[in-house]
């Protein structure tokens, strides 16, 4: 398991994480997302050991990661900015992994490089960006690590691509009971694969949640009425639940026309029970995006959300 | 407390596979040379049938292994140039090795190219050349030479890593290994220089002084030092504290500075200051030499004075430009000005108080505790012997003097020296003499008239630890040329000839006593015998008057050589 204990990191004034703390569970993709400069780069970088948290504690299986080899044998990552050792091939870089990682695995290499096409013996200087993303993508992943940690990996990955690696990587997790954390500053990259996500925003953490629990602890509800009606007479009628208990919110209301659309938290199926009592026109309980989650979550607990997914959003 | 590895093979052989490209090139290179030198030697000796032996050194016929001296930084940069990318900087750092281990690994691997670039061409020279009749090969000399370009390399490896470790830039990382390498000596130099330029008597760098003497270093007195053990030890333990200096700052560097033009601001101001006041000594020296020569500064001197020190601020902001390339910081730099201001006064403070300091060091008679006449091949003409003799005043300085009379003489000549600062010499005999007292020793380029100097040589014959003039004539090496000279006519002597003269006069020599000896050696009366010796590794003059009466024989051996209207005439 990754730990990460208060981290805080500073680029001299600048404070690019603010005591970030929350775990990463083992054998689960996790996902990170924010916007840029959000700091999940830098997070990644602490939890690999290149960077050095200014404070709390980063922790994997137990142990600080920091130079500590021991640990760091157990992980590989991916930066978003790739380097390839001058105009290395990927069998020499190969065997530069190789050398670092004993778990690397020659003969799954060459398997890959075959599955993506690469021919192995070339410089990568002469690899299109996506071409060297996927070369860097199938030497990590050859390293049989019990982490893998990419940072903005489908960035430059064309949509087939983007897919194999996706599930390249599941296949990993599911496998060997790795544990792999990707970031992304869109969401959508994310949804489709991972188990856990965390959004950081402006050096700090706002929210971290498994992705079956987000998807199902928000809804979206269309409904219409004859009468004219507002919000607070959708909460009338929904004030009565019959344990005294709340069993609802309404994060977002919006109405157009006689139309109105809530984005709301709570009990789906009664609260679909108590506003079809009231006989509206339209009642429909509608799909949200993981965007969508995310975003009025962060409505509720009062962030300013503007480009928190930057263009994607 | 869990061991940490400071080695890591698998690192060790993909550091080395780093590597290869530049090393297999630069062998190949190498042992051509090892290969294609011998063999023209061969050839062209093959017909020369006498025994005639020559021993080369490695410096000569393998000149191309000082390319070892750049290759070991440039591997060096090689392997540690990515501290200041970002990318390679995470990327190597994302490995499961401590720095720690990386940096000492890193080294092993750089030493291992090294060694093996400097070791196996030479060995293959040294074994191309066995067969070889009239050329050896010679080890030791050999031995020292690698050892020299060994240690200069790691040196400038040591300044390499450091750079790399605290700037960011090309232009940066290039400036502070100059910095490093050069900037200490070239200061230390440069104080000398001033101090004996405004104390002139002052022989500040006589007496192996660790800070005065530049030929400690290899890198600025190679050619002084060149086969000496003394500066190859002191060059190593420049590179170990460089080594080790480098290693603390790779450890502590944080992966996050990569491609920062240093790793603090106040260091790139400490940077930027080095630069400007190197150039800074300049204008330092115009205006201590126009106080020394005219003691006062007029219109032009100042004009002089004004634009080198704009010069001097150029350079402050171009540093800054050159590593920063951004006008942006070159103003915020302006502030800096003022450290480099006091800086300059430093140095201007520092130059008088410890020339003063130097310059008031003036012994009484009865403080001396010894005296010793310091040769110099550069001081040719100021022995106290005479001026075709130096022979003698290399070997007087072999002996240290306890004598009153020797003690009072320096005194005096000395404090009048001091007085005067050297004004005397023109007119006065120089003589570089190392006193001892209080237990230091100092060393003075003295002053002494005439009377002061043959009262001197009087003394020091008359002591008891000076040498017989005979003795010390038998005691050469190589005994090059023996030449007679009268009336404007020169005689050059056969072999055997000037051997048998030589010796002959020696020996007769060896008959009178010592004043009478050093009456001969420094008088001009004809016939004289001019021999040149090699002593030692070099060459020396020593000249005879031959006297009829005191060395009978010489003369007529002398005489069946040249004739005796040679004599005569």
């Amino acid at each position: 398991m990754i730990e990460v204990k208060n981290a805080r990191k500073c680029f001299d004034d600048f404070e690019a994480l603010h005591e970030i703390s929350f775990n990463i569970p083992d054998h689960c993709i996790f996902g990170m997302v924010g916007s840029n400069g959000a700091g999940k780069s830098t997070l990644m970088r602490m939890i690999t050991g290149i960077y050095r948290a200014d404070g709390g504690e980063i922790c994997i299986d137990g142990e600080p990661v920091y130079e500590n080899p021991q640990v760091k044998r157990k992980m590989v990552f991916v930066a978003d900015d790739l380097y390839y050792m001058g105009n290395a091939s990927m069998n020499r870089l190969a065997l530069t992994y190789q050398a670092m990682y004993p778990s690397f695995d020659m003969e799954y290499f060459h398997e890959l490089a075959k599955m993506f096409h690469l021919d192995e013996r070339k410089s990568l200087t002469t690899f299109s960006k996506g071409m060297k993303r996927q070369a860097i993508t199938i030497l990590a992943l050859s390293c049989r690590t019990e982490y893998i940690l990419f940072d903005e990996t489908f960035d430059g990955l064309d949509p087939v691509m983007r897919n194999l690696v996706k599930g390249l990587i599941c296949r990993d997790i599911a496998d060997r009971k790795a544990t792999a954390v990707i970031t992304s500053h869109s969401l959508r990259e994310l949804e489709d694969t991972c188990d856990q996500l965390a959004l950081l925003h402006k050096g700090g953490l706002v929210l971290q949640s498994d992705i079956g629990t987000l998807k199902t602890s928000l809804f979206k509800v269309q409904l219409a009425f004859a009468e004219e009606y507002s919000r607070e007479n959708i909460e009338d009628y929904l004030s009565f639940s019959g344990t005294g208990d709340i069993p609802y919110a309404i994060l977002h209301f919006s109405k157009s026309g006689s139309v109105a659309n809530m984005i709301m938290r709570g009990d789906h199926q009664l609260v679909m029970e108590l506003l079809g009592a009231k006989k509206p026109l339209i009642l429909e309980s509608l799909p949200l995006t993981l965007e969508e989650v995310f975003t009025y979550e962060m409505e509720a607990l009062g962030y300013s959300f503007e480009n928190v997914f930057g263009e994607d959003m | 407390m869990k061991r940490i590895k400071l080695f890591d093979k698998n690192l060790y052989i993909e550091a080395l596979r780093q590597l290869r490209t530049i090393g297999v090139a630069s062998g190949v290179i190498l042992l051509l040379q090892s290969v294609l030198v011998p063999l023209s030697v061969f050839v062209t000796t093959r017909g020369i049938n006498d025994e005639y032996v020559e021993e080369a050194e490695l410096l000569n016929v393998a000149p191309l292994v000082f390319l070892v001296t750049l290759l070991l930084p440039i591997m060096t940069n090689i392997l540690f140039s990515f501290v200041n990318k970002r990318n390679a900087s995470d990327f190597y750092h994302s490995f499961p090795v401590r720095r720690e281990t990386m940096y000492i690994t890193y080294l092993a691997a750089v030493l291992t190219w090294g060694l093996g670039l400097l070791i196996l061409p030479a060995a293959a020279e040294y074994l191309l050349f066995l067969p070889i009749r009239h050329v050896k090969l010679a080890l030791d000399n050999s031995l020292y030479l690698m050892a020299d370009i060994l240690v200069v390399g790691v040196l400038i490896s040591a300044a390499v890593i450091i750079a790399q470790c605290i700037t960011g830039t090309r232009f940066g990382v290039l400036a502070v290994i100059l910095m490093i390498l050069f900037l200490p000596r070239l200061f230390l130099v440069y104080i000398r220089e001033m101090v004996t330029f405004n104390h002139e008597f002052l022989l500040l760098d006589e007496g192996n002084h660790l800070f005065w003497d530049q030929s400690w270093n290899l890198l600025f007195g190679f050619a002084d030092s060149y086969r000496e053990m003394r500066s190859i030890l002191y060059t190593l333990a420049l590179a170990l504290i460089d080594l080790i200096i480098g290693g603390v700052l790779f450890v502590k560097r944080k992966s996050e500075k990569a491609e920062s033009v240093a790793i603090s601001s106040r260091l790139q101001m400490v940077l930027r200051i080095l630069p400007a006041l190197t150039c800074s000594f300049l204008p330092i020296y115009v205006l201590l030499s126009t106080m020394r020569q005219e003691g006062f500064m007029d219109g032009s001197d100042i004009v002089i004075l004004i634009i080198l020190y704009i010069i001097v601020i150029v350079v402050y902001f171009l540093y800054e430009l050159l590593t920063t390339r951004k006008l942006r910081s070159v103003v915020k730099a302006a502030p800096g000005l003022l450290w480099l201001a006091a800086a300059n006064v430093a140095v201007l403070l520092f130059i008088s108080l410890y020339g003063n300091y130097q310059a008031g060091l003036l012994p009484e008679a009865e403080e001396i505790d010894s005296v010793r006449f310091v040769y110099r091949e550069a001081s040719y003409g100021m022995g106290l012997f005479a001026d075709e003799s130096d022979y003698f005043d290399l070997r007087l300085q072999d002996i240290t003097f306890d004598n009153d009379t020797i003690n009072r003489i320096v005194s005096e000549a000395l404090a009048d020296t001091a007085e005067s600062n050297g004004e005397y010499y023109e007119s006065r005999y120089r003589l570089d003499v190392a006193i001892t007292y209080n237990g230091r020793t100092i060393w003075r380029r003295i002053a002494f008239q005439v009377q002061q100097k043959q009262e001197l040589l009087e003394a020091v014959i008359a002591d008891a630890r000076f040498f017989s003039f005979a003795e010390v004539l038998s005691e050469y090496d190589i005994l090059q040329d023996v030449e007679l000279y009268k009336n404007d006519q020169y005689s050059v002597l056969s072999q055997n000839k000037m051997r048998t003269i030589y010796q002959t006069a020696v020996e007769e020599l060896a008959l009178l006593d010592n004043k009478t000896q050093c009456q001969l050696l420094s008088e001009f009366r004809y016939p004289m015998m001019y021999a040149t010796i090699e002593y030692q590794g070099d060459w020396y003059r020593v000249s005879l008057s031959i006297d009829q009466e005191m060395m009978p024989e010489t003369w007529e051996l002398i005489g069946s050589v040249r004739g005796n209207g040679f004599l005569l005439e």
